[in-house]
């Protein structure tokens, strides 16, 4: 894992994943860690927050002699992880356009010279912008 | 704050049935870690995680979550980390001197509980050994110095004392001239000893002041240069 979770987007899962349906600890931990390596230690404090903050609620069921907590979704988390769904988006689509800056078959950058036009024209001797021609 | 915790039978020194295994062990060494917090906040963590571990025995994979859970202080430095930042939203650094109580409180959380106390101890222990040391070479100084300058002030009086001889004793001759010759000795003599005397303080006390020179030129801030690495970087 090269990039880290920050909190909001680990924030963001749980509430993803308990908008499907209650759950306890346990379980959202593994479903959780099924898809992003993140470590369990960090888990209890996301839901310790979140319940805080009033976007989770918790109720207690009892199974084999002891006692489940189980986690619920409220409305203000259902409202806070559409936020979170729309940020992440918009997120990624920011990030996307500088780091998949492709070329076209005229070899120009298709990217509505967005990127490629803040870059100045560099001085003779100065940083390669076309590989292929040295090779040439 | 009278509540008691329910997880007592987890507290360092009340265990009459506590089984030893993994998970108690895990348990035991995480309420040990949080000890500091609130009861209620105790209790809802050591839930949490009484619950969470109970699963995995269930599921039987105990060993595995023990594992990937790692060490109980790295659970409870996330609980108290999470803490730590909320407080900082909470309160809002009016003052920077709020803010920088709110940062050594979280430096006093990360470190054990008793490494603040005994951080200032060391260093209160670390500044009297260095004014005892500076004192030390302070005193030892000027004490050599002083004796220097009293046998100095007494090669002077021997000089002088030499000088009056020598002059009084040109005035004996005229009655007696074995006396005089006697007189005119003594002065030769202690003028003769007061400026050896004389000539070997002067050079003590020249030695004397070059040591002083780089005692407290040289040496002392080097000294302190060796302490205080840290600012030095820090000014770098």
């Amino acid at each position: 894992m090269i990039f880290q979770l920050g909190t909001a987007l680990l924030d963001a899962c749980v509430l993803s994943v308990l908008s499907l349906q209650d759950a306890y600890g346990y379980t959202i931990t593994q479903t959780v860690q099924r898809k992003i390596n993140v470590a369990e230690s960090t888990l209890y404090p996301v839901l310790k927050r979140l319940r805080q903050d009033s976007l989770l609620t918790t109720y207690d069921l009892p199974y084999q002699g002891r006692n489940r907590r189980y986690y619920s979704i409220t409305n203000e988390g259902r409202t806070r992880l559409y936020e979170y769904q729309s940020e992440w988006t918009s997120y990624k689509d920011k990030v996307d356009s500088i780091l998949f800056v492709e070329r076209n078959e005229f070899g120009q950058p298709d990217d509505d010279g967005q990127v490629a036009i803040s870059l100045k024209k560099p001085e003779s001797g100065a940083l390669r912008v076309r590989p292929e021609e040295e090779e040439a | 704050m009278n509540q008691k915790s329910e997880y007592q039978a987890y507290e360092t020194g009340y265990n009459p049935s506590y089984i030893r295994n993994p998970k108690n062990d895990y348990l035991f060494r995480l309420r040990e870690q949080l000890k500091k917090l609130p009861p209620d906040e105790l209790d809802d963590a050591m839930g949490y995680y009484d619950e969470y571990l109970s699963e995995a025995e269930r599921e039987g994979t105990l060993d595995r979550k023990l594992a990937s859970l790692g060490s109980p202080r790295e659970a409870a430095l996330n609980i108290l980390k999470d803490k730590a930042y909320k407080e900082i939203e909470v309160s809002p650094p009016s003052a920077s001197k709020g803010f920088k109580a709110v940062w050594l409180t979280i430096l006093g959380i990360f470190a054990s509980p008793i490494a603040i106390p005994i951080g200032l101890g060391i260093a209160m222990v670390v500044f009297g050994l260095v004014i005892a040391v500076f004192s030390l070479a302070f005193g030892v100084a000027f004490a050599v110095l002083s004796a220097l300058f009293i046998i100095g002030a007494a090669s002077v009086a021997l000089i002088a004392a030499g000088i009056a001889g020598i002059v009084l004793s040109g005035s004996i001759f005229f009655t007696h001239i074995p006396s005089g010759f006697f007189f005119m000795g003594c002065g030769l003599l202690s003028l003769g000893a007061g400026a050896v005397l004389g000539l070997v303080t002067f050079r003590l006390i020249r030695l004397c002041l070059k040591i002083i020179k780089t005692l407290f030129g040289k040496w002392l801030p080097n000294l302190f240069k060796n302490i205080f690495p840290k600012r030095r970087k820090a000014a770098l």
